[in-house]
Formats: structure tokens, sequence, C-alpha cells
């Protein structure tokens, strides 16, 4: 595999097969943050090629101060909050934390019935009620094997808080698979 | 032990690359189970192909900044062109202008031919050959 810069100084020459060889190689982070960010499967597609064409546009502004994968992060993550925000209307999307803190316990609907066949499809729906700062936290730790400071860079959450909603998080999604469990 | 210790014992078993066993701990089962989870895609993750449809999207716009660009320099040039005959027209004598409009007249026919041939190179190169020329422009 050629290296980043190599890749990345052919491709502002005017090289599109290596920005095709680029898009491979990260479109799995990006379809994953936008997917859990945005939950709106029929945004996905537009907004992970939205985020694409920001990194191709903008690559002559990476100054490899970090990882390539984290620069890309970064821009997808901004993109799909931007996007977020955009379709909910909100102009600052932190306030739901707070709100959250009274998490719901699972109530035996349907709905919740069905899930109970399935753990995984019970641990991933319940990712998908939590807040996006939570959502996204536990999809870049543990999908993305991001660092606490790699973290940090994408979300400008300082690290602290990176720690702690990763926490918060883990320990809600414990407590409702115990519920679930019984 | 609290969540935290546990969280901070699975995570730092984790990174010995070794995944923590079952254990009597009620607590330490859920989040042994709840860290395996996590490393999963979501579910409903649609397959996009994204490569082909950013690469079109692309192209698209380097088309379009190109025909934006092949704009300004027609428009810049025909000004241009514009400006000098007029300047040079105005330096001129009568007795070499009418010589030149003569020679332009008498020979319509090359000077047109010379023109259309020029533009036609143009637009064969714009949409012939600079399109089938490979993506790597290396």
């Amino acid at each position: 595999m050629q290296n980043e810069e190599e890749i990345i100084s052919r491709i502002l020459g005017g090289d599109l097969n290596s920005f095709r060889l680029l898009v491979k190689q990260y479109e799995r982070l990006v379809i994953c943050m936008v997917n859990r960010v945005i939950q709106q499967q029929e945004d996905e597609e537009d907004v992970c090629q939205e985020v694409f064409i920001k990194v191709y546009k903008n690559l002559a502004s990476f100054k490899f101060q970090s990882r390539l994968s984290t620069w890309i992060a970064q821009i997808a993550y901004s993109t799909a909050l931007n996007h977020l925000k955009k379709i909910s209307g909100k102009k600052n999307l932190t306030l739901d934390i707070s709100d959250f803190e009274d998490y719901h316990q699972i109530t035996d609907n349907p709905e919740s019935i069905l899930l109970k066949k399935n753990a995984s499809l019970f641990i991933q729906n319940e990712i998908s009620k939590l807040p996006v700062q939570y959502r996204t936290v536990i999809t870049l730790y543990h999908l993305n094997e991001m660092s606490y400071h790699e973290i940090e860079e994408i979300t400008g959450m300082p690290e602290g808080t990176v720690k702690n909603y990763l926490f918060r998080a883990r320990k809600l999604l414990k407590d409702n698979l115990e519920h679930y469990l019984k | 032990m609290d969540d935290e210790e546990i969280q901070r014992l699975i995570e730092e078993q984790l990174k010995g690359t070794e995944f923590p066993g079952r254990s009597e701990d009620k607590d330490l089962n859920l989040y042994r189970l709840l860290f395996m989870e996590l490393k999963k895609e979501p579910l409903e993750m649609k397959d996009i192909k994204l490569t082909e449809n950013v690469i079109g999207k692309i192209l698209v716009e380097q088309d379009r900044r190109e025909r934006i660009y092949y704009g300004l320099v027609i428009a810049v040039v025909i000004i241009l062109v514009s400006g000098l005959t007029y300047f040079v027209m105005e330096r001129t004598d009568s007795v070499t202008l009418n010589a030149i409009t003569d020679f332009l007249i008498a020979n319509k026919v090359i000077c047109f031919f010379i023109l259309s041939t020029f533009c036609l190179i143009q637009v064969l190169d714009k949409y012939l050959v600079k399109r089938n020329i490979p993506l790597n422009r290396n």
C-alpha cells in the first residue's frame, strides 16, 4: 500500500484514480460515522458523497498534523452534524444530553418483544436512541478504534468529556441490556 | 466492582488483544457482551457504492469549471481583439485601411476558411480529444 503522502500528492496533481483508492480506503469510516450521526438512510448517501467532495476540495489544506483518517472523520462529523442541525431545525444539539439523563427503561411493547430475539439488534437499536454526542464517541472509539485524543480532535470535545460520555453511554446501554435480558 | 472499574478492566484486557472470558460477575458479563456488540457495524447500514458517484460528481464539477474558464477566455479574447482593431483603425491612415479592407474582401473565402478551421479544431479538441483523456492526468 502506498503511503498517504504519496497518494495525496498524486491526487493534488490531478490523479483521480488515486482519489478513487482513497475513497475506497475510508468509505466504511465515513459511512459508519454518517449513519450513526444522522440516522436517516435516505440522506446517508448524499451526506457521504458531500464528505468526500469536501475532502477532495480541501486536500491541499491537509498538513499531516494528524492521521488522514482523523482529518476525514473530522469532516464527516461536522458535515453530518450540520445536516442533522438543518433537518432538525436546531442550532445547538448539545442540549439533548441533559434531557437524556432520565433515559427510559424498556417497555414490553410488540417492538421490544421482537427485539428480544436478537441482542445485536437490541443494542444497535438502543444506540440509535442515544444523544448524538454519545453515538459519536461510541462509534469512533469502538468501531473506528480511535484514541481519546483523536476523538477530541474530530469532535472538538475535551478529552475528559469524551471519556465521560463514553462511560455514561456504555452504562446506559448496559443497564438497558440488563433489563432486556431479564 | 463498580461500573467504572469494570469498564476500565475490560478496556485494559482488550488492549492486550485478549477478550475477557465469562465470569461469575453479572455486570462484567453484561459489559463483555456490550463491548463485543459495540465493535459491530450498524445493522441498518446501506451498502453504498460511493466511489463512482463521488468521482462522477467531481468530473461534472471540473467540466463546469472548464466551461466557465473557456467562456471567460473567449469573452476576454473578443474584448481584446475589438479594442485592438479599434486602436489600429484609429491610428491607421485611410489609404492603408482601404488596402487592408480590399485585401480581406478579395480573399474572404480564404479568411473565412482559416477562421472556421481554427474554431473547428478548438471544438473538436474540447469535445473529442479532452473527453477521452484517461482519469490519470499525470
